[in-house]
């Protein structure tokens, strides 16, 4: 009796398996809740994990990231490694069959790229924070966002056919907006302007903009630079006059602030995401990026 | 049992996950098996000698000895087995500090389901009781170098750990709710409260009573665990965790011997969004727990001078620690944690001369310097106050390192 009980309730709760009005989405980072938000509109309903002035090399994985996860019909994160120390452990403590890696639920954004500096010999930690599979920080490419976005676009249209028409549709909008900002972007007088970068986050920015990064404040990817580095440093900036000290909101200021004062070149902090300091959508991050480079 | 297994089977192949072909990546690797190796080691010294150190610094893993001490090495392997379940393995040695000689132990190796629905996960092999917070934690995720004495006196020198399975749900709650239901062995030396086994009562025996064998003939001669975990999100930046958990087993004192152990923990994380490679940060985590370890009759000896007579008594113990840990600027870290354990009913010997059932406190400031994420340098104080102590006091200081290589460690909660 108990065991027929137990085998009903078991096959009633297989049958309340909702259809979803919405299709709900957990993003990583907030950038790519802003690209989903642009093709998915109203058919969408998006978590994104990480707040806009958050360190993404350094998130826990809080329990609430979990419980969203475990509710989420499609996972989109920036991948690259860039989430290695909390992602693959939201995902397996999720139980969600659908955001399994290998499923196309699981979409990792950064099989749609060009990955720029690709080590090419062998790498370990010695070396610092690396990336083995390249730089991590394509959010800032123009171009690369393009692929990105065409292939959330595809992965939603075949996951949500009812809605393919729509997403094709936004794609579309989406893309002639990027032509007009592109044009736009194009004609800032970026070419030629020398900086000296706190961490590798503006390589895409700069291999598109036509601008050079000199030198690293920080000597090795997520270690503090030593005080030899910084003075070696103070001298290859009072030698080659770069145009500013570039970093990001979440760390290097200090940094970026006392070699300013050093060298009396303007330090500049850049915004590096969605929703920092009041950035609505990825375009507007694109506008102020390159305004604070100019 | 067969319900058991019944359920078991209707969950486990009643429904499909599907497996999808991988998408193509620019440059794809088969990925076999993740490699970690994390190793602490510790120097210091103590006001009382080795011998003492033994009992005072009761964990298997805490440094205990003057001079050093090789803690943990631990070695995980861990890997996809299939689309449907994740394989784990944690292998660890040390060297015992008096002897010298090298111990190898096989902490864990269980497998996860990655796709039961309705927020069901189950684990399955041999696992760390998912009993508060320290126990299903390796030492290298502790913030201290050592144990908590209360962790020490219920669970053993190791942990308490064991085959069996575990069942968790994610509940359908607009919260973190996770319900974790467990069966797993009673006996063995990693089954301090329970079974336990007679090496482990001929080191410290519960209460000074004597070890009994015995069979496993239902499924109430395992042990049973539940516990339940909430989380809630304070603030952006402030987060929190409570959890209560019982386990239910019998006891190595005789036939009617039972334990049942019952504790609640919580912890609190101040997290700022903007941070400097995750500094600042406080920490405060705190666990209380109580054991009520029912001891049986004994009687034992055709000497008539010579009768073992023990009547049937409940030794209950409990206690507490609770620890805040300020990660005040970047890699550094300073902490002060307080313990306190004690009991009622009486040890054989009287349970002020009992070193696992004494009345205990102890204090430790620390001090953490983290180079990166994958090596850090401790130095901790112990001031430590028991009643078996010659002085009922004891002072000890130790400096560990740690370090890890391999795959990246997970930033849990």
């Amino acid at each position: 009796m108990l065991k027929r009980i137990i085998f009903t309730l078991l096959l009633l709760l297989r049958l309340i398996n909702p259809a979803f009005a919405e299709v709900n989405i957990v993003a990583t980072l907030p950038w790519i809740g802003s690209i989903v938000r642009e093709i998915g509109g109203d058919k969408v309903n998006i978590t994104v994990l990480v707040k806009p002035n958050q360190d993404p090399h350094y998130i826990e994985a809080k329990p609430s990231m979990i419980l969203e996860a475990s509710k989420a019909d499609m996972l989109i994160y920036n991948g690259l490694d860039l989430e290695v120390g909390y992602l693959p452990l939201i995902i397996n403590s999720s139980r969600n069959y659908r955001i399994q890696a290998g499923r196309k639920e699981n979409l990792d954004c950064s099989q749609y790229i060009d990955a720029i500096e690709r080590p090419q010999r062998d790498v370990d930690r010695s070396m610092g924070d690396i990336h083995p599979f390249g730089n991590p920080h394509y959010h800032l490419s123009p171009e690369n966002i393009r692929k990105v976005a065409d292939g959330i676009a595809d992965t939603l249209s075949e996951l949500d056919s009812a809605h393919a028409e729509f997403y094709r549709k936004n794609l579309i909008s989406f893309y002639e907006r990027l032509d007009d900002k592109q044009k736009q972007w194009g004609s800032k007088s970026l070419k030629d302007k020398k900086f000296i970068a706190y961490h590798k986050y503006f390589e895409y920015l700069a291999s598109e903009f036509g601008f050079q990064i000199i030198g690293y404040i920080e000597q090795k990817p997520g270690i503090p630079p030593s005080a030899g580095h910084i003075e070696r440093l103070i001298e290859t900036i009072k030698n080659s006059r770069p145009d500013a000290l570039i970093t990001t909101g979440y760390y290097g200021k200090r940094g970026v602030e006392f070699l300013s004062q050093k060298t009396g070149i303007r330090g500049v902090v850049i915004p590096h995401d969605v929703g920092a300091d009041d950035i609505k959508d990825w375009f507007t991050l694109m506008d102020r990026v390159l305004e604070s480079l100019e | 049992m067969k319900l058991y297994f019944f359920i078991l089977f209707v969950l486990l192949f009643s429904f499909p996950a599907y497996g999808e072909d991988v998408k193509s990546v620019s440059s794809g690797r088969l990925r076999l098996i993740d490699i970690s190796m994390d190793a602490l080691f510790s120097g210091g010294w103590s006001t009382v000698n080795d011998n003492t150190l033994q009992n005072i610094q009761g964990g298997g893993h805490d440094p205990r000895k003057r001079g050093f001490t090789v803690q943990n090495v631990e070695l995980s392997l861990t890997g996809a087995v299939d689309p449907y379940l994740k394989g784990e393995a944690h292998i660890v040695y040390f060297n015992d500090p008096l002897t010298g000689e090298t111990r190898t132990e096989l902490e864990e190796v269980f497998i996860t389901t990655l796709s039961l629905p309705y927020g069901l996960q189950l684990e399955a092999g041999h696992f760390f009781t998912e009993f508060g917070r320290i126990n299903p934690r390796h030492p290298h995720q502790w913030h201290w170098q050592d144990q908590p004495v209360i962790n020490t006196r219920f669970f053993g020198p190791d942990g308490m750990r064991g085959p069996g399975f575990r069942l968790g749900w994610l509940m359908p709650l607009p919260w973190f709710s996770e319900l974790h239901i467990g069966i797993q062995n009673a006996n063995g030396e990693t089954m301090a409260s329970f079974l336990a086994s007679e090496e482990f009562f001929d080191e410290r025996p519960i209460g000074n009573r004597p070890f009994v064998k015995q069979e496993v003939k239902a499924l109430k001669d395992l042990v049973h665990l539940i516990k339940m975990d909430n989380s809630l999100d304070l603030a952006e930046d402030i987060t929190a965790k409570i959890g209560i958990s019982g386990l239910y087993g019998p006891n190595a004192t005789g036939g009617n011997g039972q334990t049942i152990i019952y504790g609640a923990d919580l912890v609190l994380k101040w997290r700022p969004a903007e941070q400097v490679r995750g500094w600042p940060f406080l920490i405060l985590e705190s666990e209380i727990m109580k054991r009520d370890y029912k001891s049986a009759t004994y009687l034992y000896g055709s000497d008539p001078e010579n009768v073992i007579d023990l009547q049937e008594e409940t030794l209950k113990d409990w206690g507490f620690y609770a620890q805040i840990l300020y990660g005040f600027m970047p890699r550094w870290a300073a902490g002060l944690r307080y313990e306190y354990a004690t009991g009622s009913g009486e040890s054989i010997d009287g349970r002020n001369n009992d070193p696992f059932r004494d009345d205990r406190s102890r204090i430790s400031p620390l001090l953490t310097w983290m180079l990166t994420e994958f090596s850090r340098v401790r130095i901790q104080y112990n001031y430590d106050h028991a009643d078996h102590l010659p002085d009922e006091e004891a002072h000890s200081v130790w400096l560990g390192i740690e370090f890890m290589y391999g795959v990246h460690p997970a930033h849990s909660f």
